[in-house]
Parts: C-alpha cells; sequence; structure tokens
C-alpha cells in the first residue's frame, strides 16, 4: 500500500469507522481516539495490507478497539449518547421515528448493535461483518434476525404507546 | 428453496439486508402479492432498518500521511545517533571474585605443597642411592689403588733386594770362594719370595716389610758375616709378611663381600630458630638481623662521614 492508497482509505473510510463507532459508544473523544488508532495501525501494517482489503481491516481494528474500550466499562449512559450524537445528525433525519429507532437500537446488546450498525451504515454482508467480528456468516445472520425482531417488537410496542 | 409461510420471516429479514438474489427477491415480491398480510409486516421491517447517517470525521487532515513521512535516515548516519548506556564498572574486590581467588590460591598452594613433598622424598631416597654407589665405588677403588701402589712397591723393592744381593755378591766373592754358593742360594731365596709378593698382590705394608728386609740385608751385610746369617735374617723379616695373607687372600678372592662402610650424616643440633615473639606476633629474627645491620650501617656510616 502506498502513501496515495493510504490517504485514499483515509478519504474512503474514515468517516464510516468513526460513524461505527460513536453510534456503539456514543463518545466522540472516544470514537476519534479509536480512529486515530485504527488508521496508524493501517499505517503501520500498510506494507502487509492490500488497498482492497483496507476497509475490512479498520473496521475489524475499530470493532476490538471498541469492545476493550466498553470492557473498561468507560461506556456512558445511552441516552446522554444518543443526544451528543444526535448533535451532528443532519436536520432531515430528525424524525420521531429515527428517535424511536435509536433508542430501541441502544437497548440491543453490543453485539446485536454492532452487527446493526454495521449492517445498516456500512452495507456490509454477512461474510463480511462475521469477518470483521470473527463470527460465522449463519452467527451473523442468526443475531442479526434476532436484533430486527427485537426493533420490530419496540416499533410496536411505542406505535401502540403513542396511539 | 420455495418461500412458504414457514419461512416467510427468514425470506423478509434478508430481503431488507440485502441478502437475496434476484429471483429470491421476484419470488418473494409473487408470494407477497398473493399474501398481502406480509406486506404490512414487510413495511415494519423496514423501518427497523437505520438511514445513513451523514456524521462526519472532521479531523481528517490528523489521518493524512505525506511522502515525506516515508523519508528515512541512512543507516550509518542513524549509527551515529545511536547512544548507548554508560557501563557500570564493578571493582574487582567483590565478595565473589574474592572467594573465587583465595580458592583457587588455597588449590595451588597445597598443589606446590604436595609437589615440594614429593620432590624432597625423592631427592633424600636418590642422595641415599647415590652414597651408597659411591661408598662402594670408593672402597673398590682404595683396594685397587692399594694394590697397584703394593705392586709398584714391590717391584721397587725387588730392585732393591736386586741391588742388595748384587752387593752381597759383591761382598761374597771378595770374601771367601764357599760363600759364594751360599750367596747364591740366599738370591734365589730372596728372589722367589718377590716373585710371590708379587703375584700375590700383597699390601702396601708388606712391601714395606719386603722393601725394608731388602734394605735392612743391604746394611747389615758385612764383609765378614756368613751368608747362613743373612739368610736367617732375611727369612725373619719376611715372616711376618704371611702374616698379612688374609689380606692376600681378600684380595685374590673378589668373590668375596666387602664390608659397606655406613656414612652418617651429621645432625645440625643449634636452634637457628631466630624468631622474637612479642605477644602473639611472631617477628622473623633473620630479616630483624637484616634490619639492625642495616640501621647499624646507616650509623656507621654517619659517624664515619661525620669524621671526615
Amino acid at each position: 500500500m502506498t502513501v496515495q492508497d493510504y490517504n485514499n482509505c483515509v478519504d474512503q473510510y474514515s468517516d464510516g469507522v468513526y460513524r461505527f463507532i460513536v453510534k456503539n459508544i456514543g463518545q466522540e473523544a472516544d470514537a476519534q481516539d479509536i480512529v486515530q488508532t485504527a488508521f496508524e495501525k493501517l499505517w503501520v501494517n500498510r506494507e502487509k495490507v492490500e488497498p482492497l482489503k483496507a476497509k475490512s481491516y479498520l473496521f475489524t481494528i475499530a470493532y476490538h478497539l471498541m469492545i476493550d474500550q466498553i470492557r473498561k466499562g468507560k461506556k456512558e449512559s445511552i441516552t446522554d449518547n444518543f443526544e451528543e450524537v444526535k448533535g451532528q445528525t443532519h436536520p432531515n433525519n430528525n424524525s420521531e421515528l429515527k428517535q424511536i429507532l435509536l433508542r430501541a437500537i441502544n437497548e440491543l446488546n453490543p453485539t446485536q448493535k454492532s452487527l446493526v450498525l454495521l449492517k445498516d451504515y456500512e452495507g456490509y454482508s454477512y461474510q463480511e461483518i462475521g469477518e470483521i467480528m470473527n463470527l460465522s456468516e449463519s452467527q451473523v445472520k442468526v443475531y442479526l434476525h434476532r436484533a430486527r425482531q427485537i426493533l420490530k417488537g419496540k416499533l410496536i410496542h411505542l406505535e401502540k404507546m403513542s396511539a | 428453496m420455495k418461500i412458504n409461510i414457514q419461512n416467510i420471516d427468514t425470506y423478509l429479514m434478508s430481503y431488507i439486508d440485502n441478502e437475496l438474489s434476484l429471483a429470491e427477491i421476484k419470488e418473494l415480491e409473487l408470494f407477497i402479492k398473493a399474501h398481502p398480510v406480509y406486506e404490512k409486516e414487510l413495511a415494519l421491517l423496514k423501518q427497523t432498518v437505520l438511514a445513513t447517517d451523514e456524521i462526519v470525521y472532521e479531523d481528517k487532515q490528523l489521518l493524512y500521511r505525506y511522502s515525506e513521512m516515508e523519508a528515512t535516515l541512512p543507516s550509518a548516519f542513524k549509527k551515529q545517533l545511536y547512544r548507548q548506556e554508560a557501563k557500570v564498572v564493578e571493582g574487582f574486590f567483590t565478595r565473589t571474585n574474592i572467594i573465587s581467588i583465595s580458592s583457587i590460591a588455597a588449590l595451588l598452594l597445597l598443589f606446590i605443597g604436595y609437589r615440594f613433598y614429593t620432590s624432597g622424598n625423592d631427592l633424600n631416597n636418590e642422595l641415599i642411592s647415590q652414597n651408597k654407589k659411591t661408598n662402594t665405588e670408593n672402597s673398590v677403588d682404595a683396594v685397587i689403588a692399594n694394590s697397584e701402589q703394593a705392586i709398584e712397591d714391590n717391584n721397587s723393592a725387588k730392585l732393591k733386594n736386586d741391588a742388595s744381593l748384587a752387593t752381597n755378591k759383591m761382598f761374597a766373592s771378595a770374601n771367601t770362594s764357599p760363600a759364594k754358593g751360599t750367596s747364591f742360594k740366599l738370591v734365589n731365596k730372596t728372589s722367589s719370595n718377590t716373585d710371590t709378593d708379587a703375584t700375590n698382590l700383597t699390601t702396601f705394608n708388606s712391601n714395606e716389610r719386603s722393601a725394608n728386609a731388602g734394605i735392612i740385608s743391604e746394611t747389615n751385610l758385612t764383609p765378614n758375616s756368613t751368608t747362613a746369617d743373612l739368610t736367617n735374617k732375611i727369612i725373619a723379616e719376611i715372616e711376618p709378611i704371611n702374616s698379612t695373607e688374609n689380606t692376600k687372600q681378600a684380595i685374590a678372592n673378589p668373590s668375596t663381600p666387602l664390608e659397606e662402610k655406613e656414612n652418617y650424616d651429621n645432625i645440625d643440633t643449634e636452634d637457628h630458630d631466630r624468631s622474637v615473639y612479642i605477644a602473639n606476633l611472631e617477628i622473623d629474627g633473620d630479616k630483624l638481623r637484616g634490619f639492625s645491620r642495616r640501621i647499624n650501617a646507616i650509623f656507621k656510616r654517619n659517624k664515619n662521614e661525620k669524621q671526615k
């Protein structure tokens, strides 16, 4: 990987990595640190990493850094996270449904949350998600379907409550 | 795999995750058209999909890298920049060093002492054997030398006897003619005696005696004395020579063992210990004597210089 390839990776994947992390942990500062660390590792190992696999490499590194962060107990409360993230989102996504959905996602366990974020935000396939999160393709499919059922149930419940 | 009521949920989930093939999508759409109940279900599941947020990472400039960043210094220049930690020099006389050195020294001393002890024993044995050998050689040499000396003396005595006999002859011929025959006999007798002496390797004393006999016979002979007297005198002188028969036999028979002369070393009984004891301290007296000599020499020198 050349310097140009690396800088292209920064342009193409830094936003996605940051979004994935900040949506998971809700802390901008921690998310930025994780992004910095992930790209630093990519730079150090640039001779070993092929440009086509750079995105998967970055998300894998970022995911594991995030898990470490969560395990350290530095994660803050879900509600506060979303209010912080909310400020950075565009106004056109500010619908009530989205807020309900975001709250529902934050109630998922970290694995399910990461699965939904990687699938919906980054559009990874089951196989790619499995590579990033060290899961099999069938595990990704099952866990993601369970997460969707939970979210659907919450949405139905909230609609009933609002109605 | 055909879509049915049992697996419709899986197909719906895979549909919203974009994991279905085109054929499966068409099949699902046909199934939903045939079963409108699942259209609402699909709409609900679509609501669980998060819309992409326009969240951007603002500090991209921090992540960029430039080709200058890849510039590296030549290894030779890098070596100039290396620094080494100052080595801590430990003293030589550490505890471990002292122990090891003292143990080595003790072993060396033991070895040297053992070598010295064994070499001293060997030297003593060698000296003893050498002494024995030289003693034997000396005794044999002395006997041989004595015998040689005796032979020489015998010869000289014989010559003297011959000379005396010749004188006697002269005297005898001058005095009486019958005495001439007797004197001839005497010559024969003395010559036979001296011959016997020569063959039997007489000792120095016996030779001396025989020589003396010749001389005595020469001195005692007077022109008036008879040959019988002369004969008796010479026999009387020669008789003691036979008493040394044992010595002759000893020399004639070398198989007879000679007595070994034993040597005894003198033991030095003088006390050479010049050590001076002051409390528990032992001072070498010899060194102290040397020291006192030096001091005396210095004072002497000062005295001489003053006198000058």
